[in-house]
């Protein structure tokens, strides 16, 4: 393995790069940012409330807020529609959407490539073959299908577990090469290439199965918060939350990595185990997710930018909650556009995101050229 | 063109099939069951996913080798089929850019498209086999036939004609949050000669057709009397697997969830796409006795069965 004795100049910046932020003017930077704090609060608690209130049935707003607060609806099965439906929804939404944005962040800082999200690691591809596997395999008596049938799981569980088992695999096999690789990139470019080879075996898959069948698995790869439900909840939360909180928790360390390794290392950081840290949190976050909700596209690879625009910083310290909040707030806003309010037709949620995020990001990143001063170049 | 006549000089551009045919190739599986009814099997030397298919008499010269596997959907398999050298390759388009009809047309392939499975009508779809008729030289046995399943099915339809309550039916499966009713496009049709309401699509309105929230097919499901083509359930226990928010929509409650599978066979496929098909009027039996059990007394479901379980409170 080469080990390069010179930092790699393509990457890392020649200045810490989040001293971009403390080299604003400290007076208007703290107003502004004082109000962006207000925002990131207050608008997806918005959304969230628009995202109770809006959906295929239409249910008055005093309805939907008297059923929130334990008072008898006009119909009984608004109360099941609000409580069963659509309030676990909104709840996956906002969890889900952290927890792929701080992922996409991760992988972005680790790799210093603004490129990077969830799913570079493989890990995703890890769970599509997982669900795959049970799926497709399900009508010719598969042994994937029969091992999960097997533990008593059928249906949603069994996705949810293959799903689990599938990113497990992957991610076990990443780590024990994270240990052994040197150089960052060669691990990027193994990820990626794991995850072809991964998403092959999903092909070979799906040639070889019955048209349901595949209808059932394309039908999961265009990601939903909608089929979570309350007992799914009570093991995707506290995951979920668990994984967010240890993000927290190596800010300072992330900030370091995005220094260049080898400077990091001057620091005394100890990288490998740093290393084996973030790659196990992003997999905890985004394998969790894909398994309740399908693989997301999107929110994990723009939303860590939408946050370094608007912070204009690249301080983790800041940037780790923000873009938790803004992963939020993207997902709720996608899940509010995928229902075409007013219709009771739904777009995949995929659709959504990338359709009309992308277009955001893009004007946002023209617009500050703040992408230089994070990743070099 | 029938055999031994000259080709017309005045279509230069058209393409010409010699009939009757004597190497027939099918990528669908829905032609086998006329092609047994009419005798023609031998005629058939091709055809696509023969691995899943129900046709007994197909699966046999399958496994003596007459019949070869030419491939399906984007996987056709090229030269399988230029070396069968079929006299018309019959394929069905979806106007996608993955048909495989131009890559057959480029290589020189007398192909003819079916479109049976975009009609609305269940009779409509029936009625394809006499375009199938033309191509192997049975057009009366086709008309014979056609006239037969017709008289059935409407003489099923006039014991509906006059039922004054008409049950609601809701169909599909929810899968990650979302409903696809549209399943098949025959089905609503099938549903209201059976006296029931596809729920999914009202009479006179055409919106519905488009995946829905699940919300909106709960709020459905709560008002529907019974439940068909549930995917590929088994029994309740699967319903409950898929999402278990529908446990109290009336028709699990009430046990009345109905699934197409029964003739489903070993190998994965499910012969209510061959043979269901082609005897339309077997269909719509079963959905009668369903919906109104007095008017088929004694009906023993064909294609259809109850899905078995315990109810969740």
């Amino acid at each position: 393995m080469i080990r390069p004795q010179i930092p790699d100049r393509a990457y890392s910046a020649p200045t810490p790069s989040f001293k971009g932020a403390v080299a604003m003017p400290p007076a208007s930077g703290c107003v502004a940012g004082g109000w962006l704090w207000v925002l990131l609060i207050f608008l997806p608690l918005l959304l969230f409330m628009l995202d109770l209130m809006t959906g295929s049935v239409s249910i008055g707003p005093e309805q939907v807020l008297r059923i929130l607060f334990g008072g008898e609806a006009e119909r009984a099965s608004w109360e099941k529609i609000i409580l069963l439906f659509r309030l676990p929804k909104a709840i996956t939404a906002v969890l889900a959407g952290a927890g792929l944005a701080l992922s996409g962040l991760m992988m972005q800082t680790l790799f210093r490539n603004p490129l990077a999200g969830p799913s570079v690691l493989g890990i995703n591809a890890g769970a599509g073959l997982g669900v795959a596997l049970v799926v497709l395999s399900a009508s010719s008596g598969g042994i994937g299908a029969r091992f999960i049938a097997g533990l008593g799981l059928t249906g949603k569980a069994g996705m949810v577990v293959s799903a689990g088992l599938g990113a497990g695999l992957v991610l076990a096999a990443i780590l024990s090469l994270a240990r052994r690789v040197g150089n960052v990139m060669t691990l990027l470019i193994i990820g990626i290439l794991c995850g072809f080879a991964v998403n092959a075996a999903v092909s070979v898959l799906i040639h070889f199965s019955v048209a349901e069948r595949i209808q059932a698995y394309v039908s999961w790869t265009f990601g939903s918060f909608g089929s979570v439900t309350w007992d799914d909840l009570m093991l995707f939360a506290p995951i979920v939350v668990l994984g967010l909180l240890g993000c927290q928790l190596i800010r300072k360390p992330l900030n370091g990595l995005l220094l260049g390794e080898e400077y990091a290392r001057s620091m005394g950081l100890r990288i490998r185990t740093l290393r084996i840290v973030v790659i196990t949190l992003t997999a905890l976050l985004s394998g969790t997710t894909t398994a309740f909700c399908g693989p997301v596209a999107f929110i994990g690879i723009a939303v860590p930018h939408l946050g370094r625009v608007l912070l204009n910083s690249s301080d983790h310290k800041r940037l780790l909650p923000a873009t938790a909040l803004l992963g939020g707030l993207t997902a709720l806003a996608a899940d509010l556009l995928a229902q075409l309010p007013g219709s009771d037709a739904v777009l995949p949620l995929n659709a959504v995101t990338a359709l009309i995020g992308s277009p955001v990001i893009v004007w946002l990143i023209l617009r500050k050229r703040n992408l230089q001063r994070t990743f070099g170049g | 063109m029938p055999r031994g006549h000259e080709v017309p000089e005045n279509h230069p551009e058209a393409q010409v099939v010699t009939v009757p045919v004597e190497r027939f190739v099918t990528l669908s599986s829905s032609q086998l069951p006329y092609l047994d009814a009419a005798g023609k099997m031998d005629l058939l030397v091709g055809l696509g996913g023969t691995e899943h298919i129900s046709t007994m008499s197909a699966r046999r010269l399958v496994a003596a080798g007459k019949i070869h596997e030419v491939g399906i959907f984007t996987n056709v398999r090229m030269e399988a089929l230029l070396d069968l050298s079929p006299d018309i390759v019959m394929a069905s388009a979806s106007g996608s850019a993955y048909d495989p009809h131009p890559k057959l047309l480029e290589a020189g392939m007398p192909v003819v498209l079916t479109l049976a499975h975009i009609e609305k009508s269940p009779l409509g779809r029936c009625e394809w086999i006499k375009f199938l008729a033309m191509f192997i030289g049975t057009e009366e046995h086709a008309e014979a036939l056609f006239e037969e399943i017709a008289g059935r099915y409407e003489a099923l339809v006039r014991k509906t004609a006059g039922i004054s309550h008409r049950p609601g039916v809701i169909t599909g499966a929810p899968i990650q949050g979302k409903w696809d009713p549209r399943g098949s496009k025959y089905l609503p049709g099938l549903i209201r000669d059976a006296g029931g309401r596809p729920l999914w699509e009202p009479e006179g309105v055409s919106g519905y057709r488009k995946p829905m929230d699940i919300e909106a097919m709960y709020n459905l499901a709560m008002t529907a009397d019974a439940w068909i083509n549930t995917s590929t359930w088994e029994n309740l226990e699967d319903a409950f697997a898929a999402d278990p928010r529908f446990a109290d929509v009336p028709a699990i409650q009430n046990r009345r969830l109905y699934n197409n599978n029964a003739k489903t066979n070993p190998w994965g496929g499910n012969d209510y796409w061959e043979s269901g098909m082609l005897y339309p009027e077997q269909l719509l039996s079963d959905l009668i006795a369903i919906l109104h059990p007095g008017l088929l007394p004694g009906h023993e479901l064909i294609y259809y069965r109850r899905l078995e379980g315990e109810t969740r409170p």
